[in-house]
């Protein structure tokens, strides 16, 4: 239908929307990145690309995306694999198990992020689970929240927690265009359970260009990573404190912005966005690259 | 014999698989909801109340079951003015979405354009933006303009999140209609915003329910804009349930565990009904229609 005439005039109210909402004031946060500025001190003066140099030698900022790389690729790797242990129980299910059970496992999806932070708390989950293996097993440990090892894992855990239904769905979605014929051959010649898997469904999983983009999309996401972490912040009792534990980029910006002892940073922190809004348009491109379906 | 005996034993254990799975779905929500009645029934299992496990004090324990903290949050505390904001916020924000996003959607359905990769890329990166890249441009703006805490300014927005989900689903939608119901239209001389109205909306009417749904949760569960940018007046369930709820919207009150609960579980049930009623489309959802079913 090339050849008729565009109606452009239908473009109009949504590119309005994308430059107000979006590109404008992405366009005016790298202005305000470029100078020195702050809410107690709003005179605008240029200093060109010095909030950059200074941020690449900021140990606090190296520390929060150690950290947001961190929970990346452990909460994008820990949805992968769960995803797909979910997506092989549904699929070897019965007709009505897989449809009660694929509605239980999405709800995590609908729970809003703030709230898997306090569901996922120190006094909620765990409160039952210590004193369940402290007194009621006797076994005279517990799961201490405070160590390092055990909240970087349970915020990648609540961040599966949310999103392994995702992968779920679009693994479903794969192994059923799965031709039935190369299970019916590899049961001919004998194959296990594990063997099909290995040999078909693990294949034909990792080639499928929408597991890529629904993996390039969750990290994308989960590089502004910052309801869970938050949370965290309190209750770790760090919410004072810049560049602690789970300080991600987002809730360094976060305390940036909130703190009174910083003098309200405007520059410092849009500068963190620029380069946080840097890895976003990478991460989008692949996701147009690779997904025909979006650019045809 | 035994063949039989090994599959219903695979049975089983799929059937335990699928069981421990559910739980770990199912149990951080049910500890919610039971904290939110004030039932603890953990502490139950040191058999002395009251007790401490590391640095955490693990609660009074016991079942005493009461509606209490539900009662007190939707009869005397001011919730409910919450959850009207949510709505008005999240409805109005996704009205329009669907106006200014619809016809874009048709467009790019339909026709091969300059510009139209780009476009398809703003979408993207809007939806998937950190906050910050745009929130101090809002803050500054919306303090000159007055547009702070207020429902205009909270729905606009929100826009950034909704344009790109109503947008992108939408287009996807209209691409499944076959063609040649299009091309007759076509043929016949109809106008474009004739054939969205009269051919391509019908047939993309369930789609078009779904993306809007989805936007709807999206915008309810929101957090981050809604941290910064709502004051007393526009203040949104999903900011309320974590930095408190009082009498009236204006005061403000650390909240108990109990009642942070209560106010959890009221916020997720609406969400979880809505998207459970449109599930069939949440990856697709998501994904933004890079994914096709």
């Amino acid at each position: 239908m090339t050849n008729l005439k565009v109606p452009y005039i239908f473009l109009i109210p949504s590119l309005i929307i994308i430059f107000l909402a979006g590109v404008g004031p992405v366009f005016q946060s790298f202005l305000l990145s470029l100078s020195e500025f702050s809410l107690v001190n709003p005179s605008q003066t240029p200093v060109g690309f010095q909030n950059y140099i200074a941020l690449l030698s900021d140990s606090i900022f190296w520390k929060a995306i150690q950290v947001t790389m961190l929970l990346v690729f452990g909460s994008v790797l820990l949805e992968f694999v769960v995803g797909i242990f979910l997506a092989l129980l549904i699929t070897s299910s019965g007709k009505r198990a897989r449809s009660v059970f694929s509605s239980i496992f999405v709800i995590p999806i609908a729970v809003a992020p703030i709230v898997t932070g306090i569901l996922w708390s120190p006094n909620s989950v765990f409160d039952d689970l210590n004193t369940l293996l402290y007194y009621g097993l006797s076994l005279g440990t517990y799961i201490d929240t405070t160590k390092p090892f055990t909240y970087y894992s349970l915020i990648i855990i609540s961040d599966a927690w949310i999103w392994a239904p995702l992968m779920m769905l679009v693994t479903v979605a794969i192994i059923r265009s799965i031709p039935k014929e190369q299970y019916e051959a590899a049961e001919v010649m004998g194959a296990s359970s594990w063997t099909k898997f290995q040999k078909i469904t693990f294949p034909a999983i990792i080639v499928s260009p929408a597991i890529l983009v629904t993996l390039l999309l969750r990290t994308a996401d989960a590089f502004r990573m910052f309801e869970v972490p938050y949370a965290w912040n309190f209750w770790l009792g760090q919410d004072a404190e810049l560049g602690a534990s789970v300080d991600t980029v987002s809730v360094l910006m976060w305390k940036m912005f909130s703190s009174t002892l910083y003098d309200f940073p405007i520059a410092q922190i849009t500068t963190i966005a620029i380069v946080l809004l840097m890895v976003t348009l990478t991460t989008c491109a692949l996701v147009l690259r690779r997904s025909p379906r979006l650019m045809e | 014999m035994s063949q039989n005996k090994q599959k219903n034993n695979s049975r089983y254990i799929r059937y335990i698989l699928l069981l421990s799975a559910s739980l770990w779905v199912l149990w951080p929500i049910s500890i919610m909801v039971e904290e939110g009645f004030r039932v603890d029934i953990g502490p139950l299992f040191s058999g002395r109340g009251a007790s401490f496990v590391g640095e955490f004090f693990q609660g009074q324990g016991g079942i005493r079951f009461s509606t209490i903290e539900y009662v007190k949050a939707l009869r005397i505390e001011a919730y409910p003015r919450l959850l009207v904001n949510s709505v008005i916020i999240a409805v109005s924000s996704v009205i329009v979405a669907v106006l200014a996003g619809l016809p874009a959607a048709f467009t790019m359905a339909m026709y091969k354009f300059r510009g139209k990769a780009f476009l398809t890329y703003a979408l993207l990166a809007m939806r998937t933006i950190s906050p910050f890249a745009v929130l101090l441009p809002f803050f500054l703006i919306y303090g000159r303009l007055g547009l702070f805490d207020t429902y205009q300014g909270m729905a606009f927005v929100y826009l950034i999140i909704n344009l790109p989900i109503i947008t992108l689903m939408m287009r996807g939608f209209f691409k499944d209609i076959p063609k040649e119901i299009f091309e007759a239209a076509f043929m016949s001389g109809a106008s474009d915003s004739y054939i969205l109205r009269k051919v391509a909306l019908p047939l993309a009417l369930p789609g078009l329910a779904a993306a809007a749904v989805f936007a709807f949760v999206g915008t309810w569960n929101e957090f981050f804009y809604a941290l910064f940018l709502t004051g007393t007046v526009t203040k949104t369930v999903s900011r309320g349930v974590w930095s408190g709820f009082s009498e009236s919207i204006e005061s403000f009150k650390i909240l108990e565990f109990d009642e942070l609960n209560a106010g959890g579980t009221l916020a997720i049930i609406p969400a979880v009904i809505l998207s459970l009623a449109v599930q069939r489309y949440l990856a697709r959802g998501i994904t933004l229609g890079a994914h096709e079913q």
